[in-house]
């Protein structure tokens, strides 16, 4: 029997629905704008509507919440494909450093010294690690990362007049933002199934290999946590009809520090900082996901790329004739890049590689005994270790005890640990991605199987107490339907109730 | 072992004319009667030559002479005809004689048909496992083999794991009006094998974009222009060419020649000289198959000279997500193995998934 935990519960309102008329947590100072300056238009005409709370009334508001959710700072959180490891408290207090924190995008180079100098070593850093030899900071994510990756492969096609390629591939075991990344650049994308061990099928891929195919994403590490055994034949095989090889480099956390992309045979990859190297994102961001790139895609890389001349420091916008232009406002989320860069440096080359050999052994010890489990079952990677992940799944549980993976994760709450990825990869049915991170001890990765082991024996004794979980959190199951048919995103939307 | 086997003499006989099933028996004998050669003959002829490397004892309970169509491929087989057909054979027929299966305590049913025969096996022989032979017009039930070739390997393995599913046989003349609407409903013992398909389901997709966004692809690609194409039944088509502002026949094969519909609901004598560049079909929901069911009209000879890379298939991406693999029966082996390998289902406006065909 293992320790359950009560989350807190408190009856919050929204913070507009608390205190009073005329209180204050913060009194700005007051600014003088000449208002002849301003067009009558950008003049409001009534008072901004915002929360009148005292400072201890928001502190508690703040902690209260904090209070009634789970994160890596609470538990574990063995979210697959996320990466939620521990974010190193040092990285907060440096990115509090005034010269960084107080920094404003649009300030001059001379002023900004510092700045530039962590976005030039992220990028000497990364590129060290990527074996590319370009990179840009500026997407704001993974996803815009791929967004940028691809519009760079059909930057180069078309320099070349290469106009026939408007074909994208991608495996079925691959993100939805893959597909979603293409098709957003203006390719066609076909989806190739995966062998009978989770694999790319060089069959298949054989098979729509032609002069149209611009290129080929994919993510090694696979989504099953599996390193594709082909990749550097798959990768000739795009080559050899004229296609580029991207990398979706979300499960990087497993090779970092070992492998270099690069030398895989790929062309471009992204990175995603705030998974790999400690961006805080269990809130959903900022992220980061710079692009790298082989030498030949360089020209077509966002601008600026930060750069030094002598000892100084300077935005280098000088391909900005062959660029894809700009797909961020300003030059990437910088502190994200900060905290990246603290924790690339702050481990080292042997200390990354470490962090990566030990989130592989803690996969694979969790996978050992997750294996054993009655109800879950490890339909692929048969007889090979996982690396930084694997995926489980629950299919054999639904059948015999109709508890089903949702149930697992909403269950698991109850035990202060988060649950894994579920429903993804599409290709495994009830699928249960685990990620338990090189942070977790020996002692929490056995609570995390000791987690799944009574929840399944009591999905078998007892269905509908899982099916009813979480029974000791803040709130119960929402209503996942109405979530995302009306949600609200603002408070002032759900005052003004823009949905009736 | 001991199998019963029994044939539908007028099997697929409503291809020829021009129904979606063979449900009207009168019109069926006549048509024989006129001359037309019972379409299933040749069916039992390459299911049975099989058997040549068959490799255990099977004793056979029969409706016919099997030696006879096996001496086709010089080798012969233990049967006894416990059973049989008069002339002009009705469903009461195939009733009589599976009770006589039952008597004789046969392992397995093995039947030549569609849909209505596969009922009129199962609700005399619930308890005993069945499978059909794919030989009628509608072959939409669980319980029937992919392929005719795939019967050898079924007895080979034999007993194969069982399990209880529903049969369904739709009413033709409502069916004919786009209404799925069940004429029977009978519970039969099924084996369960990868050779052996399931049951149809319909994916009526409620969101209509995920049509126009394939008509879009079609437009945009411009698919239809400067081809003669034959476009396939389902209401997948049916809901595309909407947006394409095109007419299409639910159930019918349709052909267009540069985007214009030239012949409605094509029956076999008038495939016959005309140019096909593409087939476009889509697959039976979970069922998988993309030729064989629902579209026999079309011959091996006319599918030979189509071959799989003039095959376009389309489905919506509800449908696609549930089909493992594609399969195809085109009534001939050897045009079966010419569609054999990976095709793109095409699902969107910018998606297509890859699949195999078996
Ligand atoms: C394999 C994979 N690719 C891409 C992404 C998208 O990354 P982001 O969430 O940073 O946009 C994710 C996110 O989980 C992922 O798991």
């Amino acid at each position: 029997m293992i320790h359950k935990r009560t989350q807190a519960k408190w009856e919050e309102p929204l913070i507009l629905n608390k205190g009073g008329a005329g209180r204050r947590a913060y009194i700005p100072e007051s600014v003088n704008l000449p208002k002849e300056t301003i067009p009558d238009e950008w003049i409001r005409k009534s008072p901004l509507e915002l929360p009148q709370v005292s400072e201890l009334e928001l502190v508690r508001h703040v902690v209260r919440l904090s209070q009634m959710i789970h994160g890596v700072d609470v538990g574990p959180y063995p979210l697959g494909s996320c990466t939620m490891k521990y974010n190193p408290k040092i990285n907060e207090r440096i990115a509090r450093f005034p010269g960084f924190a107080d920094m404003h995008p649009q300030a001059p180079e001379q002023s900004i010294q510092g700045t530039l100098e962590v976005f030039f070593w992220l990028q000497e850093t990364l590129k060290k690690l990527t074996g590319f030899d370009a990179v840009t900071i500026q997407p704001p994510g993974g996803a815009s990362g791929e967004f940028t990756g691809v519009l760079v492969i059909k930057a180069y096609h078309e320099a070349r007049n290469d106009t026939k390629r408007d074909t994208i591939i991608i495996p079925d075991s691959a993100h939805g933002t893959n597909p979603a990344s293409a098709a957003m650049a203006g390719f066609k994308v076909i989806e190739i199934p995966s062998t009978e061990d989770g694999y790319v099928d060089l069959e298949a891929l054989k098979s729509v290999l032609t002069e149209n195919i611009a290129g080929f994403m994919i993510t090694n590490p696979n989504t099953l946590g599996l390193f594709e055994p082909n990749i550097q034949e798959i990768c000739k095989m795009v080559h050899d009809v004229g296609g580029l090889n991207y990398l979706d480099g979300a499960n990087f956390n497993g090779i970092v520090g070992v492998i270099k992309p690069a030398k895989m045979g790929f062309d471009v990859m992204h990175m995603n900082l705030h998974k790999t190297f400690t961006g805080p994102h269990g809130g959903g961001g900022p992220g980061s996901g710079p692009v790298a790139v082989s030498e030949k895609l360089r020209k077509y890389l966002p601008v600026p790329i930060a750069a030094k001349k002598d000892q100084t420091f300077y935005w280098d916008f000088s391909n900005k004739k062959t660029s894809i232009g700009k797909v961020h406002g300003y030059n990437g989320n910088f502190g994200i890049a900060l905290r990246a860069l603290l924790y690339i440096l702050r481990n080292g080359g042997p200390g990354l590689r470490k962090t990566c050999e030990t989130a592989v052994l803690n996969a694979n010890y969790l996978l050992h005994h997750v294996r054993q489990i009655n109800g879950l079952t490890i339909p692929k990677g048969k007889n090979v270790p996982c690396k930084h992940e694997f995926v489980a799944s629950a299919s054999k549980l639904l059948k015999e005890t109709g508890v089903s993976t949702n149930d697992i994760a909403k269950a698991m709450l109850d035990y202060g640990v988060h649950s894994p990825t579920v429903y993804f990869p599409l290709i495994i049915k009830e699928a249960l991605m685990i990620e338990p991170t090189e942070s977790e001890s020996k002692q929490s990765l056995d609570l995390i199987a000791d987690v799944f082991k009574e929840i399944t024996k009591l999905a078998y004794s007892d269905p509908d107490s899982v099916k009813n979980s979480p029974h000791l959190t803040s709130t119960g199951r929402l209503d996942e339907v109405t979530l995302a048919k009306k949600p609200v995103l603002s408070q002032l939307i759900e005052k003004k109730d823009i949905f009736s | 072992m001991k199998v019963g086997l029994i044939c539908n003499p007028i099997a697929g006989v409503g291809i020829f004319l021009g129904t979606k099933g063979t449900d009207n028996v009168q019109l069926a004998w006549e048509k024989i009667s006129e001359g037309l050669d019972p379409p299933v003959y040749k069916i039992i002829n390459r299911t049975l030559c099989q058997l040549k490397s068959l490799k255990r004892p099977i004793q056979f309970f029969t409706t016919f002479n099997i030696n006879k169509v096996l001496q086709s491929c010089n080798f012969s087989l233990p049967f006894e005809v416990c059973y049989s057909m008069p002339n002009h054979s009705t469903s009461q027929n195939t009733i009589e004689a599976v009770q006589i299966f039952v008597e004789k305590k046969v392992d397995l049913i093995i039947f030549f048909g569609g849909d209505g025969t596969a009922s009129d096996v199962a609700k005399t022989a619930p308890y005993i496992p069945i499978i059909g032979i794919p030989s009628g017009v509608k072959i939409f039930s669980a319980g029937f083999l992919h392929t005719p070739d795939d019967l050898l390997q079924i007895l080979q393995n034999w007993p194969l794991p069982v399990k209880k599913e529903l049969l369904v046989d739709l009413d033709e003349k409502l069916y004919e009006k786009g209404k799925i609407v069940p004429k029977y409903t009978v519970e039969a013992t099924l084996p369960v094998n990868p050779r052996i398909q399931l049951g149809k389901i319909s994916y009526g997709e409620s969101d209509e974009l995920v049509y126009e966004r394939i008509a879009e692809r079609i437009n945009e690609d411009k698919m239809l222009s400067n081809k003669s194409i034959l476009v396939g039944a389902g209401s997948t088509f049916y809901k595309i060419f909407e947006f394409l502002n095109l007419e299409k026949t639910l159930l019918g094969i349709d052909y267009y020649v540069n985007g214009e519909l030239r012949i409605k609901d094509l029956d076999p004598s008038k495939f016959d000289n005309l140019e096909i560049d593409e087939l476009w079909v889509t697959p039976i929901g979970r069922q998988g198959h993309l030729i064989g069911r629902g579209n026999r009209q079309i011959s091996p000879e006319i599918l030979k000279k189509i071959g799989l890379k003039n095959l376009k298939v389309f489905s919506t991406p509800e449908k696609s997500k549930d089909l493992e693999k594609l399969y195809i029966d085109t009534q001939d082996s050897e045009v079966d193995l010419l569609f054999k390998g990976f095709v793109q289902v095409i699902i969107g406006y910018y998606e297509s998934v890859l699949k195999k065909v078996e």
